[in-house]
């Protein structure tokens, strides 16, 4: 791969992103309601959030991918190819649409389980997407090649991978061989919507290896949702947590694991235990979500914190830069009492 | 209602297990599919036949005593007279042992003898159904072929538009028509079409063939059948092509509704592709099982539609043989009909073997 | 992939019809089964049908005066549907007709949704090699085409009574509804109320048909009705070909008699053979618009939104 564009040009930019769902006769509910950030070639991005935050549907967003009910009603989304050109990915037309998707931004779903035609093996797979991206039908030989190639580096063996159909796959096969997949046509950007949420532990290791492994040498940018912090630590240079339909805070993986300045980031944290080492006071965050059909007024945190005063609830906070820096990895929260946020964990007991 | 296909349970834990020679692995799975259907067929026909033996001989009142006592009593005929005739009727010997008989029979069916008429004695069974049959299995399987190509087009376009126009109107005209029995529509075809419309020829269109028209290899006599044909095939069309375009509908919604589609979307691949191998070939899977259900309606609906247009097949001859209690000819039928049934359910399961290779090679299997 | 699940899930709409329906069960069925128009038409059919064949009789009377001289004189404002052969009020026939049709239909239908269902439930419950057993014989029933099945039935030994016809019929026609019943059965089984229910040693006989079956109450009554169209269809066939009791006169009969006395060709003819078919037609079409509606209602994914 030719080395990346200039370091100052981002590959996505998402501003102001709105996304509707139709949930009945007429009326629609706001699941993003003003999404910006900007992501930079070979970074990786971490979304985190509770289930109904929006991460997922944000992830759809960006491949246009929304289910039927779903549609963006505001924003943009800009690509930027590596040629320098803009593409906005709202306004694409199918057929362009079509052949953008895969070569230059892929997408790997949650649970691989049932992402593969149960009649097709593997390898008609692969070469289904292969040919339809090329201009002139590539020889069976090529298709091989790439194919195989594709398998092995996510550590699979392509002989017996190609001519199996995917219920002979075990769950972390079919998720090593979506990755192969996704890599086929060398994308320049990698969504990952909770890629190891379905695998056990011990594949679950292998995954992440792999993806760590596969990002240098690809050098693919890279957007994963996760509701595993732990994850996300591990992969991302950046992380953004989500709360009701926009970003609460944005930052480095530094900046948030230790030194989280909104509320809700904070307790995420505190509310998952680590496996080792001494054991810390675990607090679940009180209350629940807010339904996205019956916001409150202002902070839409407000009614869980306990730092919340008038002002948070006359007007939702807009992200207040904290610590700047290039590349969009300022660090900044959606609060007014940012400053009030210490983050610690109190010890309850010894390792 | 739906058939019972076994879904895959949870996948073993991969073990990293040495490439098997799939070929010939392959070639012995397939075969042994094969042959265990094969294999339940002739099962199921042999129960099939031994509950026809035994409807006809061991229950109180069945035929074969009845057929005795009324050529005794009517005719005053010897027991032993009655006897022997009911013998070359039925096939069988009254002084021998149930067990005999039973194994008698077996031979006889395996022989292809199933007993010589009633009401036309010297010919048998046998030749009768070689006769009538043809015709029915034409009809209703061009019939068949038709509705479920009809089905198979609309459904697919009905679930690509859902709520569209042709969405309501075929689910409306599908439900009504399905409501209607066959054979009833059968009867207003000819009521309502010929006696009173008049703008079908029944009397020219009736019957299976026009008098005096030899079977042969010639456009003539297609395109004379087919005419004859028209009406049955109409009537069984009608009736099964909106069931056809609702199953065919829901299982492409369904399989709309699949990860793999939206995954294939995601990989940019092109539309067409993606309706014909991703959508089509997996929405019509649910479709084959059904197709033996089907069947069996169809035909069971072609002893009245036969009779309703004079068509001379199997239908019509079970409803002449009810008539006149030609008791042969009506276990011969229902045997023949039973197995045609069979084998259209083995057919269709070979066919969805072929199609799905979850069937083929066994469910949830990581090697 | 369940996108919908997560953000849709948070919302809470409220169900308005019920609530206004208020707590009795019944007005909720009911508001429910109003709510699509075709739920709407199918439960005023059956009603029709049903109010036309059970009380017609007894405002208009079981006898109907014949005058032979009179055979098929058309309709008039005496004898709306005019007279059949024998010089009888069609429609006064037609009044008289359903009583019988019906009563076979759902009795047929009631005795195969009991057998259907005892099998059915056992089969799922206890599993194993009983199960598959019995599953074998419910293929081997359901390749012999119903109707072939019941016609020879009828051929061989006479049909004297309607109570008779719904028996055999009810008899004959449980495997397809009990294959449906037993994969119900199999997906509750696994249910903690079950799981509860065993824990506390109750005996299977009680988990079979106290705890599972009350639960299917309403997948057994969508069944139960597609077994009455299933008979319906059965029995008038048996008319048709002459093997169903053909005292007294019921739809299946007038029909009957059309088609076999060539009626069916005769012009002045077709209101006697149109009426009772138009009847049975409204009949099933009402029953199946129902059953989708009550399958609507019980499961909520297959509404269209």
């Amino acid at each position: 791969m030719t080395p990346s564009t200039t370091p100052d040009a981002p590959i996505m930019s998402v501003k102001d992103l709105e996304v509707a769902y139709r949930t009945g006769k007429g009326t629609t509910v706001r699941a993003l309601r003003g999404v910006t950030f900007d992501l930079y070639p070979e970074s990786a991005l971490a979304l985190v959030g509770e289930s109904g935050c929006g991460k997922t549907t944000l992830g759809s967003a960006l491949l246009r991918l929304l289910p039927t009910l779903g549609e963006i009603t505001g924003g943009s989304i800009t690509y930027r190819r590596e040629d320098g050109r803009e593409l906005d990915v709202t306004r694409m037309r199918t057929g362009e649409l079509r052949r953008w998707r895969w070569s230059e931004a892929a997408m790997v779903f949650q649970g691989a389980q049932n992402a593969f035609n149960p009649v097709l093996t593997i390898g008609a797979q692969m070469a289904d997407t292969l040919i339809d991206h090329s201009e002139r039908r590539p020889s069976k030989k090529e298709i091989l090649e790439r194919s195989s190639e594709a398998l092995r580096s996510v550590r699979l063996e392509p002989r017996r991978v190609l001519r199996s159909y995917p219920h002979e796959l075990s769950g972390g096969m079919k998720q090593r061989t979506l990755i192969a997949m996704a890599l086929l046509l060398r994308p320049r950007l990698l969504v990952l919507d909770e890629p190891t949420t379905a695998l056990d532990i011990l594949t679950q290791r292998t995954v992440i290896d792999l993806l760590a492994e596969l990002r240098v040498e690809h050098r693919f940018a890279m957007i994963f949702i996760s509701h595993d912090l732990a994850l996300a630590a591990e992969l991302a240079d950046r992380v953004i947590t989500m709360y009701a339909g926009k970003v609460i805070e944005t930052g480095t993986t530094a900046d948030i694991f230790y030194g989280p300045k909104h509320p809700y980031t904070s307790k995420l944290i505190n509310a998952v235990p680590p496996v080792v080492g001494d054991l810390p006071e675990l607090a679940s965050i009180p209350g629940a979500p807010p339904s996205l059909a019956t916001l409150p007024q202002g902070c839409t945190f407000a009614p869980r914190c306990e730092l919340a005063t008038d002002a948070c609830r006359a007007a939702e906070p807009e992200l207040i830069e904290l610590v700047p820096r290039p590349e969009d990895r300022s660090h900044a929260a959606a609060c007014l009492h940012h400053d009030q946020v210490h983050h610690e964990r109190k010890v309850i007991a010894r390792a | 209602m739906s058939t019972d296909v076994s879904s895959p349970h949870t996948s073993p834990p991969a073990t990293s297990a040495a490439p098997t020679r799939r070929t010939s692995l392959l070639h012995r799975i397939a075969n042994s599919f094969i042959l265990r259907r094969l294999v339940r067929s002739l099962f199921v026909i042999w129960v099939v036949a031994t509950g026809v033996f035994l409807l006809v001989r061991l229950l109180p009142g069945n035929p074969v005593d009845v057929y005795i006592n009324q050529q005794i009593s009517l005719y005053g005929k010897t027991y032993d007279q009655a006897a022997a005739e009911a013998q070359v009727y039925f096939r069988f010997d009254p002084s021998a042992s149930i067990v005999e008989q039973y194994g008698g029979y077996l031979l006889g069916l395996l022989r292809g003898d199933l007993g010589t008429s009633i009401t036309t004695p010297g010919v048998t069974v046998t030749e009768k159904i070689a006769q009538y049959l043809p015709w029915t299995l034409y009809s209703v399987g061009l019939a068949l072929i038709i509705s479920i190509s009809v089905g198979l087009v609309l459904g697919m376009i009905m679930a690509y538009r859902r709520g569209g126009i042709i969405d309501n109107l075929v689910t409306v005209i599908g439900s009504t028509f399905h409501a209607i029995p066959n054979y009833l529509l059968a009867i207003l075809i000819v009521v309502v079409g010929a006696v009173q419309l008049g703008v079908i020829d029944y009397a020219r269109m009736r019957g299976n063939i026009s008098p005096g028209l030899e079977p042969e290899l010639s456009l003539r006599f297609l395109s004379d059948i087919g005419y004859h044909a028209t009406l049955p095939m109409l009537t069984y069309i009608l009736t099964t092509a909106g069931t056809w375009a609702l199953i065919m509908k829901s299982s492409t919604t369904q399989v709309l509704g699949e990860d793999y589609v939206t995954v294939a979307k995601a990989r940019g691949l092109k539309d067409v592709r993606i309706q014909s191998d991703y959508v089509g070939r997996n929405a019509l899977l649910p479709l084959i099982a059904q197709i033996a259900t089907q069947a069996g309606f169809v035909v069971g609906g072609a002893i009245f539609v036969e009779q309703t247009f004079s068509y001379e097949g199997v239908g019509l001859l079970l409803f002449e043989s009810i008539n006149t209690r030609d008791y042969p000819t009506i276990q011969g039928v229902l045997l023949v009909v039973t197995i045609t049934v069979v084998l259209a359910n083995l057919a269709a399961d070979l066919v969805n073997a072929a199609l799905d290779p979850r069937i083929r090679l066994g469910a949830g299997g990581a090697a | 992939m369940s996108l919908e699940g997560s953000t849709t899930a948070a919302l809470a709409v409220p169900a308005k019809r019920a609530r206004r329906a208020g707590r009795n069960p019944l007005a909720r069925v009911v508001s429910e089964m109003t709510r699509s128009v075709e739920g709407f038409i199918g439960l005023l059919l059956v009603l029709a049908v049903l109010a036309f064949s059970l009380i017609g009789p007894l405002i208009m009377g079981t006898d109907v005066p014949g005058d032979a001289s009179r055979a098929w004189e058309g309709p008039s404002a005496e004898h709306w549907l005019g007279l059949e052969g024998s010089g009888k009020d069609t429609f006064h026939l037609l009044v008289i007709g359903g009583g019988t049709v019906l009563m076979v239909g759902f009795l047929a239908a009631a005795i195969t949704t009991v057998i259907a269902v005892a099998i059915g439930a056992l089969a799922g419950y206890v599993g194993g090699r009983p199960d598959a057993a019995l599953l074998q014989l419910t293929d081997i029933v359901m390749t012999i085409p119903q109707i072939v099945l019941l016609a020879v039935v009828g051929a061989f030994y006479k049909l004297d009574s309607p109570a008779l016809l719904a028996v055999i019929i009810g008899v004959l026609t449980w495997p397809v509804l009990m294959r449906s019943i037993r994969a119900q059965v199999l997906s509750l089984k696994e249910r903690e109320f079950v799981e509860a229910a065993q824990l506390l040693d109750v005996g299977w006989f009680r988990i079979v048909f106290g705890e599972i079956v009350p639960n299917m109450a309403s997948y057994i009554l969508i069944n139960f009705i597609i077994a009455v169209t299933n008979a319906i269809y059965a029995m008038v066939g048996l008319y048709l070909l002459g093997l169903a009791p053909q005292r007294g006169t019921n739809w299946g009969i007038m029909i009957n008699d059309a088609w076999t006395k060539g009626a069916m060709f005769n012009p002045d003819a077709m209101p006697y053979i149109v009426a009772p078919v138009v009847m049975i037609v409204l009949l099933q079409l009402g029953l199946i618009l129902l059953t989708r509606t009550l399958e609507e209602i019980l499961n909520p994914r297959l509404r269209e939104r």
